[in-house]
């Protein structure tokens, strides 16, 4: 009673002082007075189409050293998003992997309360390092994403939740804070583990279970000339089975920190990023579901590109090299660390652009780990976005 | 507890009291708003007028539509011109944002400035930074994107967008300035 009546008393208090802080805008005294002589001139600029829509999507043929050669529409993309007025707007994304599996990849609702603040809920992508939230084919090197986004980053990782983002223009700051559900400890038979990571917990956000909220936030930092710096963080308990919940080990606890930077000076481009993941309780959670999880992941790759020609009409053609480094194995509790899971990759090509959202992928890529010895493939692709 | 409970409830009213500041103004009146209060600090006067420039058939010829879609003053206080204020729309990567460009009266750039921007991809144009980078300008300049203006990653295509739209404004207004409009 006493807190409802405590809460009755913060309204009425706020609600006086949005009253209080209107007033001068009223009578206009702390505004310029203008005068126009058309007063009808100013656009209607909202009469805009309320409906978005474009698309992405890539082809590829891969080829690895002694194996078949694969050609696959590995994505196609839809988005469509639709205004409902200056402040509200509603985004998805709906994906078809390998021509046969529908997802969605996106469905959320944003409302736009300034520049600053903009309150979302639905089903987003965790912001963490570069590709999960920039995976549009133009916009990275080489036909696949690079491994370690793979991997280490389960991209395209996507959760349901809701949360807070928006830009400080005068501090060139982006941020994006989200509760939302996290990995699920089991999922649909397939454990966590040493090889994949945490990739086989993604829910997708189909029917997916939760019983702890996980926590996720970046900011982006481009006050820098040509620079761009990104800082990420996530945390939280993956989901269990209610009936095990109590169990010791039924989920694990994990928290992950990314950093990643982007530089661009005319020809010139360079990106990096790294991941560290420690996860907690892994001993007990393979003890239950018999699987090799890590107790700690980490990774780093760097990319040069060299715009070697241009050709005009946003025609031009590049070329790159990355090394990726990661260890899904790097620390491990109660067992054997895998050296097969300490990954290498040198990936170098070039990229073709027919427009701004066409481009030619051809690249060769050199994998190798502390146990194998370096085996290659070769890959090419066409990737479109607009 | 105690103070989880009070978290949310800051929360609450936070979110509340931003709803209850903003929804009182409708969209038009916001960018209208915008401007003015630009044009207001960035000349220092507190009341001006703003004139519409008109163009003869033969000078509309010669000058871009999106141009002559937008709004282009002449900002006038104490019956003196003190500068001139453009208010355009540029294509992002799916929709379209406001920018105003402020002119002194000798037509160099005395502020640039995002207005609106409406989708998440590219919104990093608006950052002052950035839009420094045009400051003082004379309109006979020309920029080139990986040249004279820098690239954002992540946000090529509203970079691109925004030093195109530029661009075309210092073009329209030369035209303009030859024509003895300005």
């Amino acid at each position: 009673m006493i807190s409802k009546l405590r809460l009755v008393t913060y309204l009425m208090l706020f609600w006086s002082a949005t009253v209080m802080t209107q007033v001068p805008v009223m009578v206009g005294d702390s505004l310029p007075y203008v005068q126009r002589n058309s007063a009808q001139t100013l656009m209607a600029r909202t009469a805009q189409n309320p409906l978005t829509l474009g698309m992405y999507g890539e082809v590829e043929y891969l080829k690895p050293q002694d194996q078949n050669g694969i050609l696959d529409v590995h994505r196609m993309v839809l988005l469509l998003g639709y205004r409902f007025d200056e402040r509200v707007q509603f985004i998805t994304e709906i994906e078809m992997e390998h021509t046969t599996e529908l997802y969605v990849e996106q469905a959320f609702v944003n409302y736009n309360i300034s520049s600053a603040i903009n309150l979302r809920a639905g089903l987003m992508l965790i912001p963490m390092g570069i590709i999960n939230e920039y995976h549009e084919p133009t916009t990275f090197n080489g036909v696949s994403r690079p491994a370690l986004d793979t991997y280490l980053v389960p991209t395209t990782w996507r959760e349901i939740g809701a949360g807070l983002a928006g830009r400080f223009d005068n501090l060139s700051l982006r941020y994006q804070l989200y509760v939302v559900n996290g990995f699920a400890s089991v999922n649909n038979g397939k454990t966590l583990n040493g090889e994949n990571g945490l990739r086989n917990g993604r829910q997708k956000g189909g029917k997916s279970i939760i019983n702890s909220p996980n926590f996720s936030a970046k900011v982006d930092y481009y006050g820098l000339s040509n620079l761009r710096l990104g800082l990420s963080y996530y945390m939280g308990e993956t989901q269990s089975d209610i009936d095990l919940m109590s169990a010791e080990g039924s989920s694990v606890g994990l928290n992950m920190i990314g950093f990643d930077a982007r530089y661009s000076r005319g020809p010139f481009a360079a990106r990096g990023q790294y991941i560290f993941a420690s996860i907690s309780n892994s001993s007990s959670y393979n003890d239950i579901y018999d699987s090799d999880l890590a107790s700690e992941m980490f990774g780093w790759y760097l990319e040069g590109s060299y715009r070697i020609a241009d050709f005009g009409n946003n025609r031009s053609l590049t070329m790159f090299t990355r090394y990726e480094n990661f260890d899904t194995h790097a620390s491990v509790v109660n067992q054997i660390k895998n050296g097969a899971y300490n990954r290498k990759v040198v990936t170098t090509g070039f990229g073709l652009a027919l427009s701004q959202g066409v481009v030619f992928k051809t690249d060769y890529q050199w994998n190798w780990n502390a146990v194998n010895d370096k085996y290659g493939q070769f890959n090419m692709g066409v990737g479109f976005w607009y | 507890m105690v103070l989880i409970v009070f978290m949310k409830k800051i929360f609450f009213l936070t979110i509340l009291s931003a709803l209850f500041l903003e929804s009182s103004v409708a969209p038009p009146d916001r960018l209208e708003k915008k401007l003015n209060q630009l044009i207001s600090s960035d000349f220092s006067v507190t009341s001006f007028e703003l004139h519409e420039i008109g163009y003869p058939e033969h000078i509309k010829a010669s000058l871009p539509n999106a141009f002559l879609l937008a709004d282009f003053f002449r900002v006038e206080s104490s019956s003196e011109t003190i500068g001139f204020a453009y208010l355009g729309q540029g294509p992002s990567k799916t929709d379209v944002y406001d920018f105003a460009v402020i002119f002194d009266a000798n037509l160099l750039v005395r502020s640039v400035k995002i207005l609106q921007y409406r989708e998440d991809y590219g919104g990093e144009i608006a950052s002052k930074r950035w839009l420094r980078q045009f400051l003082g300008k004379s309109t006979e300049s020309e920029f080139i994107v990986g040249e004279n203006i820098a690239a954002i990653s992540g946000a090529t295509i509203s970079v691109r967008s925004m030093t195109a739209m530029i661009n075309q404004v210092f073009d329209a207004v030369e035209v303009l300035k030859t024509g003895n409009i300005l």
